[in-house]
């Protein structure tokens, strides 16, 4: 056993019997259960096993890096196959055998020799297609797997590939999505946001304990991608750059309906504590999709007296929002909710400081009073963030 | 149960891999070869390696050689009719509509997608825009550069080699 476990475990245990817990003799079985060892990294015989593998790892690679060009296209493309077929079958063994974060970490690796594939092939016959095709490719493949298993790490690989396929498809005008989207900053800033409630619902779907940390993760990376949007929108509106521009963007639509359709479904992957909660909350989404489409359409229809209006109103939704989700991940124990929450809300303060004070001040007294404000700001928002999560339980 | 599926899916991974390479060697193998002239070029992709951006004569596409709609908003299918010049195949129609254009003796048609159009003509890109070469070699000597593709019969290029004043490159 680890000896930093050990440690931790004897002082746990101390505290345990002297809450009354367990009684002293329970808590000398406990510790004999887990005893006290030397980490295996400490043991010559893992070191010199450590280093030789490393060694013989390193020499073939050379020994193929130095012959690349001379091995056939075959060859390179069979081998790299077969190791990654080694590599789910060593994650797959070391999960039988109770290694169950060396079997995830080793079954990544798999999938990410999955993508060296893809990006091998496109070598040998000189592809020069879409770099997010490749992507797409990647994960469409990648996803069924890590459900199949289940794993969460070849799940959560998966949907980082979803997120870098979607930026990049966004950013490149000869897909469909930039196509629409490409040179037309506040579509794309509303199609991110809705993008980010889409990763919110299929987050909050993956419901009991093997799940928890994708979901997590989902949730927070959805919710930071709504309050980026925002967050954006607000800085178009301060340069001047959100003005009406006529075209309609369907690629943006269609990205918010699916994201209506994500934040309804939503609610069955939430805390069943009270229905009028879940509908509260699904409520919250629903509405900042509706600002959203709101933006959208006012920018694509040309009404500049409504785009003012929306981009001023934006600051309040962004707070409001930050609010609400900060409220209800307190009262659902979602602690990753609060601090993207809290976090929004940093943003947003520190960018309308350096709104108001920006061309107000000297810039050393700029720099001085930011820094300043940015502690406070930091310590009033730790405690309520330590205010907001009493219990630090993840549900 | 849930370990066969998983292992079904790693397969599949593999025979995906493997058969999108025999549909592409397959494909290199039934095409007609032709030869583009190369009109410019830049070193580098730090994904995969070492590779040559190639842009050829054929990817501005002139407006007076388009028939049909004319060229806008990027993302749409081009086919442009190619016809032998001298060593190289040089651009002599392009259409937004396949049946719009019609295949002289000697002409072939290549597909690219449009990535924008305006009142001069079209940028077309056709996928065969990089050329991958071995690390360090990514800048090809000065000198006439072409490019020897491989075309199927609907127009799909494939890019085979490079030659520097006739003589293949690297």
């Amino acid at each position: 056993m680890g000896e930093r476990f050990a440690r931790r475990l004897a002082s746990e245990v101390r505290e345990w019997v002297s809450e009354g817990l367990v009684t002293a003799e329970q808590a000398v079985r406990i510790l004999a259960r887990y005893p006290e060892g030397a980490g295996w990294l400490a043991r010559p015989a893992a070191l010199f096993a450590l280093v030789g593998g490393a060694l013989i790892a390193a020499g073939v690679a050379l020994v193929v890096a130095h012959n690349w060009e001379n091995i056939h296209r075959w060859v390179k493309l069979v081998g790299l196959v077969v190791l990654m077929g080694l590599a789910h079958g060593a994650g797959l063994a070391a999960r039988g055998r109770g290694y169950p974060r060396v079997g995830a970490g080793v079954t990544v690796i798999g999938g990410a020799l999955l993508l060296v594939g893809i990006a091998l092939v496109g070598q040998i016959y000189n592809l020069s297609g879409r770099p997010s095709d490749a992507v797409l490719m990647w994960w469409v493949l990648l996803l069924p797997a890590g459900y199949a298993l289940p794993t969460v790490a070849l799940a959560g690989l998966a949907y980082a590939g979803v997120v870098v396929w979607f930026l990049m498809a966004l950013w490149d005008p000869a897909t469909w999505l930039g196509a629409g989207l490409h040179a037309r900053f506040e579509q794309a800033t509303v199609a991110l946001g809705a993008f980010g409630v889409v990763l919110f619902g299929v987050g909050a779907l993956h419901a009991g304990d093997a799940w928890r940390r994708l979901r997590t993760q989902l949730e927070s990376l959805g919710l930071v991608g709504l309050f980026a949007a925002l967050l954006m929108l607000g800085a178009l509106w301060r340069e001047g750059r959100l003005r009406p521009e006529p075209g309609a963007a369907p690629a943006a639509m269609i990205l918010l309906l699916l994201a209506a359709a994500a934040a309804v479904a939503s609610a069955a992957g939430l805390p069943a504590t009270r229905p009028g909660l879940r509908r509260g909350f699904v409520a919250l989404l629903l509405g900042l999709l509706a600002y959203l489409g709101a933006v959208k359409t006012a920018v694509a229809t040309g009404h500049p007296a409504i785009v003012a209006t929306l981009a001023l109103v934006g600051w309040g939704v962004l707070l409001g929002a930050a609010l609400g989700v900060i409220l209800f991940g307190a009262r659902w124990g979602r602690r990753a909710w609060v601090n993207v929450g809290l976090l929004a809300i940093g943003v947003e303060a520190i960018v309308r400081y350096v709104d108001l004070f920006g061309t107000m001040l000297e810039a050393g007294a700029l720099f001085l009073s930011t820094g300043v404000f940015v502690l406070a700001l930091g310590w009033a928002l730790e405690r309520v963030r330590r205010r907001m999560t009493p219990s630090a339980a993840e549900r | 149960m849930r370990r066969r599926l998983f292992l079904a899916a790693v397969v599949l991974h593999g025979l995906v891999l493997l058969g999108w390479a025999g549909a592409l060697e397959r494909e290199r193998a039934t095409a007609t070869p032709i030869r583009l002239a190369v009109v410019q070029r830049d070193p580098r992709d730090l994904l995969r390696g070492d590779y040559v951006t190639l842009n050829y004569a054929i990817s501005d596409v002139p407006l007076h050689l388009f028939a049909g709609p004319r060229p806008s908003s990027g993302g749409r299918r081009v086919w442009v009719l190619l016809e032998p010049r001298g060593a190289v195949w040089e651009a002599v129609a392009a259409s937004l509509e396949r049946a719009r254009l019609s295949l002289a003796p000697g002409q072939r048609v290549i597909v690219g997608t449009l990535l924008w159009g305006g009142p001069r003509g079209a940028r077309v890109e056709y996928g065969i825009e990089r050329y991958y070469v071995p690390e360090g070699k990514g800048t090809p000597p000065g000198g006439r550069i072409e490019a020897e593709v491989r075309l199927t019969a609907d127009g799909r290029p494939h890019l085979a080699r490079l030659f520097v004043d006739g003589r293949p490159y690297p």
